[in-house]
């Protein structure tokens, strides 16, 4: 192995170390399972190393997002094959709502964090991948409107109709468990 | 000297028969579609390539049910297809190939006569005119919501507007759920 | 406007998170704040965006197992690996290449021989087809031309006015083509 060559791997090496949980969380929120979060980790690691010359460090968080968000769009067209599923009305993609339940969820404790996950797996495209990107991974809005090639404006629309949806879902349920 | 000439001579006669095999790759409206099966991680699912003796048989072999589809293929050279699955997470890089693909062909000398671009659509028609007609044709089609990317090549004596009119009466529905590629 | 007029209600719906953001204009505050002194419904509407965003912020973060970037780590390695051998056998190829011509020449002469039995006979060309391969051939040559078809139809364009009528128009093709659609339009 040369130098140089070894030189390249150091410094993707140094990316994935940066990079993975970023990566690995969004899927995990995104999909609502561990199993395909990895599965998507993995293939978006292995896509930046195939263009490992193609971007610019300054773009690099920006280019990963985006091609682990279509990933996951990917995998989750790939389990609309295999499940019944409901798509709803916002629903640009004819994706499935989450049917999975959160694998490693904490099963028997019904906490607020555990309905709020639920209830993110629930709502649809573009507004689940926006609230993650805002609420859990802190991206700003400029980075957010790069990262899905939406106007700025739209960003903060898409994103307050995310956080309103999510407000439906748990009145109800917590209406319920209150009734 | 005379070792060297012998050889030259004798290694002609050898690749003789491999240099007429040769000839379509050769013809200006021909394009190579073996290379775009790099561009994806998978096998294609549709693979046609149907040229030169197989296309004479295939002509003759429709000559009474389909006189005028014999007369189409009669005039063509090589028929080549490759399709793929394309999910949307190959749509960028896809795309960005293709686009690769359509100037490298300008620069050759094809005429871009259709041209479609949106943010789930890519389509790029491209025909190489020699001599006032057509000799050959590439399609070009990336559309992940479609599941679907087909690269087409046809290489011969074109009349577009026939090949609109014999195509209108192939249903095509039923053999999208095929995988065309032949084992033999 | 009421606030308890159903449009309002909407609105107000319609704005809670970005109230709780700050993303309102000057008068739509207002509003809202109005809205807001109106009934309790809406405060504890407002309670719970606010728990929503303060719940979303708070979700833990996953870490990336360490067998993912293992495997990825591992793939690039072995990819490298490849890529290096087979650098060092096309050098090797390229140096000993000259070493092998008088070995090649050796060869070449043992092929005259053979050959000259061979010439005269006439190359086989790859034209004995079974005829299942041609009629698979033909399925695809149908496949091939209704799908150029259906992508001619959904872009809308002709490609032979777009093209050769710029070029060279032929009235003797033209008319042709006139006869031939109205035989076309004549059949059943």
């Amino acid at each position: 192995m040369s130098f140089l060559e070894s030189r390249v791997q150091q410094r993707f090496a140094g990316y994935v170390r940066k990079y993975q949980h970023r990566i690995y969380g969004f899927a995990v929120y995104f999909l609502g399972d561990r199993t395909e979060a990895e599965d998507v980790a993995q293939d978006v690691l292995l896509r930046l190393w195939q263009h490992r010359d193609d971007i610019e460090e300054e773009r690099l968080l920006g280019w990963l997002l985006r091609v682990t968000r279509n990933a996951c769009v990917d995998a989750l067209r790939r389990r609309k094959v295999k499940h019944a599923v409901m798509t709803s009305d916002a629903d640009v993609y004819g994706l499935a709502e989450g049917t999975e339940p959160y694998p490693d969820s904490y099963a028997e404790a019904v906490d607020f964090q555990e309905h709020l996950r639920r209830a993110l797996d629930r709502i649809a495209e573009p507004y689940r991948s926006i609230v993650i990107l805002r609420e859990v991974q802190e991206l700003k809005y400029e980075e957010i409107s790069g990262v899905l090639n939406l106007p700025l404006n739209t960003v903060k629309v898409y994103l307050h109709r995310g956080r309103k949806m999510l407000r439906e879902q748990l009145s109800e349920v917590l209406h319920r468990e209150t009734v | 000297m005379w070792k060297r000439l012998l050889f030259c001579g004798w290694m002609l006669v050898l690749v003789a028969p491999a240099w007429a095999q040769d000839a379509i790759e050769r013809d200006p409206g021909y394009v190579n579609l073996d290379e775009i099966e790099g561009w994806f991680s998978k096998e294609p699912k549709i693979v046609v390539n149907v040229k030169g003796a197989l296309l004479n048989l295939v002509a003759e072999a429709s000559r009474y049910e389909d006189p005028e589809l014999a007369d189409l293929l009669r005039k063509l050279k090589s028929i080549q297809v490759r399709g793929f699955d394309l999910r949307w997470s190959d749509f960028e890089d896809v795309q960005r190939r293709a686009t690769a693909l359509s100037r490298r062909l300008e620069s050759r000398g094809w005429d871009t006569v259709v041209r479609v671009r949106d943010e789930e659509e890519y389509v790029d028609i491209h025909v190489r005119v020699e001599g006032g007609t057509i000799a050959g044709m590439v399609v070009m089609v990336v559309s992940p919501d479609e599941d679907e990317t087909v690269f087409v090549n046809i290489v011969g004596q074109i009349d577009p507007e026939q090949i609109g009119r014999l195509g209108r009466k192939f249903d095509i529905e039923p053999l999208n759920d095929m995988t065309l590629k032949r084992d033999f | 406007m009421k606030p308890s007029n159903p449009s309002f209600r909407d609105w107000m719906d319609a704005h809670v998170e970005a109230y709780l953001d700050g993303d309102l204009a000057v008068d739509e505050r207002a509003d809202f704040e109005h809205g807001l002194a109106a009934g309790s419904d809406w405060e504890a509407e407002l309670f719970l965006a606010g728990q929503i965003r303060d719940g979303l912020r708070a979700l833990p973060r996953p870490a990336c197992p360490p067998r993912v970037t293992e495997a990825v780590l591992a793939q690039v390695r072995r990819e490298v690996h490849a890529t290096w051998k087979d650098q060092f056998r096309n050098r090797l190829q390229q140096q000993l290449g000259a070493l092998w011509q008088p070995a090649l020449a050796m060869t070449v002469l043992l092929l005259l021989v053979v050959s000259a039995a061979l010439i005269g006979r006439p190359a086989q060309p790859q034209d004995t087809f079974a005829e299942a391969q041609v009629q698979q051939a033909l399925v695809e040559v149908q496949w091939a031309l209704g799908y150029l078809s259906e992508v001619s139809r959904e872009t809308g364009k002709v490609v032979r006015d777009e093209v050769i009528a710029d070029r060279v128009v032929s009235p003797v093709q033209q008319a042709l083509t006139a006869r031939s659609h109205r035989s076309n339009d004549m059949q059943p």
